[in-house]
């Protein structure tokens, strides 16, 4: 049973690598791998689901690698983000031609988060942010502030999407300019989120409104 | 320098942004100098030194946040004192203990990366935090049984950034400190090279251990061991060495009789690079020296390791050693080592043999006797008068053609980051030489 799944998997992989595109219906694909159509169905609706079981594994093995890591638990929240980031990276290079492939024609329309295959992908990103934030706002490390601060998990959604894009651009040597990204763009996140000139902008103002002379 | 510093938390990381950076701090020059003649209007005592430190204090605001290539290129010429006025030496000396750190899950991405396995999988401990920022890494402290290492990390990126950052210097360093501009591009275009060569760990990694065996017979000198095994492109680890930076070091007050210890052993040490090796430790900035307890110095990071060809070196030293049996003339080996050109005109020609043979002359000096009171500071008053001097010389500043054979800039520049350093130490020496003999 299982290993039929990943056959699956591993076969649409290798057409869509191989012929740029998907393959033409279920009932070929199938055909072509000597076994029935019906087969398909009890693993898979569709090959949209194929996609998006690939990507849900990349951030299951994400996540069970970053918090299995000893240091895991001393970590910072900030760095506990940017563990994620690297470990992420390294996944996905394993099958970045694909990454590339399926991160590409993801649709650009408002809608396409429902549309796409990192819907499930985008849900566990979005709960191990919100477990860390949450982490976060207990050791002070993040400032509190209402409202904004449900939503920073989307604020992180974007800032993912935006390093993984700039991933699939990245010529430098192994990489390096996305490492360097990441570092810099989740400190800066982090040191925004933390408490900064904003908090005492906004205090200085909230004074200023209430207690005019 | 009691006020205290911009903190370098941010890094500017567009090239954009940092040429920016660079553009606000000519204007911040710029206005330093409106404010200085202004203040000079209303109070004739304002010195051009005030002046030189309002401007350190910019441009070192501005270099500070850009790390990587521009760090280095403001310690190169921060030891480099006849090339600078001393305020700016002094602002850009701070440059080389700080720069902002990487974060640890990066460390271990690096690590990962470029050996495969993890610090903690590496050593028994390893510090999350780092110990030390240099240039283009920073140095973790890790152990392994008893013994303690020191371990190096480069920062990701910093060889694919070198060309452009120098690339933002060169402007700056041409208008705001007014070198001539034939001269730093073939001083860009050595420390390029060198930065290139520096960013590879296992090139470092064969220097290192190469130098390190030809120079153990030395006296009062101590190197770390290095480890292979636990080495990469990015990552170097070595034997953890115990001993204070020259600063801290004088801080602490000591004996003529051991500051005449270490300076002639850093003495020794140079002497014998020079001369026997002909490769020379080109990076004499007092981040490289460890000093310990017990009076023996420490010498680390052979990144930056030039090496001298035979012609040159014979010229080179034909000039401060004429030989006394024919051989060529002083003109002869000017000409030979470009510092002056065949096209110069007959008027620049004298002026510039006057000049070059001043400098053949102040460098030459400690030589010249078999001891030498480096903490004499009427000889670097001197040189430095020298410095001022012949950057108003016009043939120098107008020149066309860059003066001096580009391993000349190298080995002047290490001889008088010698000599500092030296100066710093107030050691007295023996000038002993193998060209002596």
């Amino acid at each position: 049973m299982k290993n039929m799944r990943k056959k699956i998997v591993d076969a649409y992989v290798r057409h869509i690598l191989s012929k740029g595109a998907p393959p033409v219906s279920i009932f070929h694909f199938m055909y072509e791998m000597g076994e029935s159509e019906a087969e398909f169905y009890t693993h898979f609706a569709s090959f949209h689901a194929v996609e998006s079981s690939i990507w849900e594994e990349f951030i299951q093995d994400t996540l069970g690698k970053v918090k299995n890591e000893e240091v895991y638990a001393d970590y910072m929240v900030r760095e506990k983000v940017l563990s994620f980031y690297y470990t992420l990276l390294e996944e996905l290079k394993q099958q970045r031609s694909f990454v590339v492939y399926s991160f590409r024609k993801r649709p650009r329309n408002g809608k396409w988060s429902s549309a796409s295959c990192m819907k499930s992908f985008k849900e566990h990103f979005q709960e191990f942010i919100k477990e860390v934030l949450f982490e976060g706002e207990q050791s002070g490390e993040l400032a509190e502030r209402p409202f904004i601060q449900d939503r920073y998990k989307d604020l992180f959604w974007l800032q993912l999407l935006f390093i993984l894009d700039y991933w699939t651009k990245d010529h430098s040597e192994q990489f390096e300019s996305t490492d360097t990204l990441v570092e810099k763009a989740v400190n800066l996140a982090f040191d925004l989120m933390g408490t900064n000139i904003l908090d005492a902008s906004v205090d200085f103002v909230k004074f200023m409104i209430q207690h005019r002379p | 320098m009691s006020e205290k510093q911009p903190s370098q938390n941010s890094i500017p990381a567009s090239k954009v942004q940092r040429a920016s950076r660079f553009m606000q701090t000519g204007v911040k020059v710029g206005s330093n100098y409106v404010k200085h003649y202004a203040k000079k209007l209303v109070d004739p005592k304002v010195t051009k030194e005030d002046l030189h430190q309002e401007n350190a204090k910019d441009i070192y605001g501005a270099l500070s946040e850009l790390k990587g290539s521009a760090l280095k290129v403001a310690q190169m010429m921060s030891m480099d004192r006849n090339m600078l006025p001393t305020a700016y030496s002094e602002k850009f000396q701070m440059a080389q203990y700080s720069a902002p750190p990487l974060s640890y899950p990066l460390v271990v991405r690096t690590f990962r990366k470029s050996i495969g396995k993890s610090p903690d999988e590496l050593f028994d401990t390893f510090s999350k935090e780092a110990i030390n920022a240099a240039s283009i890494g920073q140095v973790h402290q890790a152990s392994l049984g008893d013994k303690k290492l020191a371990v190096k990390v480069q920062y990701p990126g910093v060889a694919n950034s070198v060309s452009a950052d120098l690339k933002l210097v060169k402007p700056f360093a041409v208008r705001i400190i007014g070198l001539n501009e034939k001269e730093v591009d073939l001083y860009m275009e050595e420390v390029e090279e060198m930065l290139l060569s520096e960013t590879d760990y296992h090139l470092e990694l064969e220097r290192s251990l190469k130098l390190t065996a030809a120079c153990q017979d030395i006296p009062n000198v101590r190197f770390p061991n290095y480890y292979k095994e636990y080495s990469s492109d990015r990552v170097l680890t070595m034997d953890w060495l115990e001993g204070l930076h020259l600063d801290k070091f004088l801080k602490t007050n000591p004996s003529q009789e051991i500051r005449n210890q270490i300076g002639q052993a850093l003495w020794d040490f140079y002497d014998y690079q020079v001369h026997t090796l002909l490769e020379v430790h080109a990076d004499p900035h007092p981040g490289n020296f460890l000093i310990g307890e017990d009076g023996i110095l420490g010498i680390i990071d052979f990144g930056c390791v030039k090496t001298l060809p035979r012609t040159f070196y014979d010229q080179y030293f034909a000039l401060m050693y004429p030989s006394q049996n024919g051989g060529p003339s002083i003109q002869e080996l000017f000409y030979a080592l470009k510092f002056i050109h065949p096209e110069d005109s007959a008027e620049d020609k004298v002026i510039l043999e006057e000049t070059f043979s001043q400098l053949i002359e102040l460098l030459s000096r400690p030589f010249r006797n078999d001891m030498f009171d480096f903490g004499d500071d009427r000889y670097f008053e001197e040189v430095y008068a020298f410095g001022e001097q012949s950057s108003k010389i016009k043939p120098l500043r107008e020149a066309k053609r860059p003066r001096g054979a580009k391993d000349g800039l190298y080995l002047n520049r290490t001889y008088f980051g010698l000599y500092s350093i030296l100066n710093q130490l107030g050691a007295n020496i023996r000038t002993d030489s193998k060209i002596k003999k």
